[in-house]
């Protein structure tokens, strides 16, 4: 049985101790706890037990919000462009925070497409399909020009990884969108889950841009096709 | 936190939620310091000991998936603790080896070379936490939240699935049985 002679007061010490009574309401409270011995005792009771409820956990750590933030399911009505999603000021930060598996099978895929598409364009430009056509060139490389070696900037691989998963990006190509065979942009030899999420935007902006032709020498891997318009027919 | 600052602070969080619906991961991080610790709080009081990390990891990644059921009618804290308190139930259900849980300080012992007076200021908040487990489980749930988390009663009732004034008679025994505790 309470000795309190105003049982309201008991409800509304936990607010008076939170802060969420109003100024009028606060002062009645604390001058009825002034004078009443249990709701004194009880409010000393309910800051203790709040303190040592508070001081059994410890504050999320940073690291850990950032894991927390990366395991989020994305809106599904979320801005897909990169001026909205990368922050160029922050691309160190978005460095370390990994693209999600759906963005790089979406690079793996765009890459192969492009092969494909790349070797059609090729074999159809050498004439086996009948069509007289340009020199061969490489389907695999998509090239991004740097216009002078003062903005072509080298993103660090990350640490641990060999240096030929570094990819160069040029500002022109990035800020100015061009025609493709007017850039050149190395494809990492990494796995595609090594690359930073700057890294990987860069290449889809590079193939957004690809105009479905090259003009660079074919590489060492792939030698060109020989033959002429008749080729198809030997 | 008075009336206003309260309806400040969902403001805040409605105004986070719609720009990372927008696509700003940004307002995501914001949205996840805010509330995070006031999860892991919430799941210690709750009795949780192991994995609390992953619990308010497990929380957020719910709440997001959800967020179009959020309709803003209680704060987002309050709906984050009702899906926090439910998951602690299935895991609960689920998990036998859970009830671990129940054993209060085994990791709280002060070392050797605290002052003494930390040593006893350690015992205790140890002994207030081991009398809030002592509680039944609604008690202790309605009591954390009005107490720890300072929730309304009706925010309170929202959580635990009751009403305002069960979740007002919970509390009061709640009160009636700590002072037995801690004056034994």
């Amino acid at each position: 049985m309470s000795d309190c002679s105003n049982p309201g007061i008991q409800d509304l010490l936990p607010d008076l101790i939170h802060g969420r009574l109003d100024a009028v309401s606060a002062a009645r409270v604390e001058a009825h706890v002034a004078t009443c011995e249990e709701c004194a005792r009880s409010l000393a009771m309910l800051r203790s037990v709040r303190g040592a409820l508070h001081a059994g956990t410890r504050a999320i750590p940073a690291a850990h919000v950032a894991a927390i933030v990366a395991r989020l399911p994305r809106p599904s009505a979320a801005a897909t462009s990169s001026s909205d999603v990368i922050d160029l000021s922050s691309a160190r930060e978005a460095r370390r925070r990994p693209m999600g598996h759906g963005g790089r099978w979406r690079v793996a895929a765009a890459i192969g497409v492009i092969a494909i598409g790349g070797m059609s364009v090729t074999i159809a430009q050498r004439g086996l399909l009948g069509i007289p056509g340009r020199a061969p060139d490489t389907a695999v490389q998509i090239a991004a020009v740097a216009n002078s070696a003062a903005s072509e900037r080298r993103i660090s691989a990350t640490p641990g990884l060999p240096e030929t998963a570094s990819v160069a990006i040029s500002d022109a190509a990035l800020a100015a969108p061009t025609r493709a065979s007017a850039s050149q942009l190395t494809t990492p030899v990494g796995e595609l889950d090594d690359l930073s999420e700057r890294e990987l935007q860069g290449l889809l902006d590079g193939l957004d841009r690809w105009d479905g032709t090259t003009s660079v020498e074919p590489s060492p891997a792939m030698p060109p096709i020989h033959g002429g318009a008749d080729a198809a027919h030997r | 936190m008075t009336q206003p600052d309260r309806a400040t602070e969902t403001d805040l969080d409605r105004e986070l939620i719609a720009r990372w619906t927008a696509g700003d991961e940004r307002a995501a991080t914001q949205l996840v310091e805010r509330h995070a610790t006031a999860l892991a709080r919430f799941a210690a009081s709750l009795g949780v000991r192991e994995e609390i990390d992953e619990l308010v990891q497990d929380t957020f990644v719910r709440a997001f998936g959800a967020l179009e059921s959020f309709k803003g009618e209680s704060s987002l804290r309050t709906w984050l603790f009702t899906i926090e308190r439910r998951l602690v139930l299935d895991r609960r259900r689920s998990d036998a080896r859970r009830r671990s849980e129940v054993l209060i300080g085994e990791s709280d012992a002060a070392t050797g070379f605290d002052s003494l007076d930390k040593v006893v200021a350690e015992e205790t908040e140890q002994r207030l936490r081991g009398a809030v487990q002592r509680l039944s489980p609604m008690q202790r749930d309605v009591f954390v939240l009005r107490v720890s988390e300072g929730r309304s009663y009706k925010e309170i009732a929202d959580i635990l699935g009751s009403t305002e004034g069960a979740a007002r008679v919970h509390y009061h025994n709640a009160m009636r049985a700590l002072k037995e505790f801690v004056d034994e």
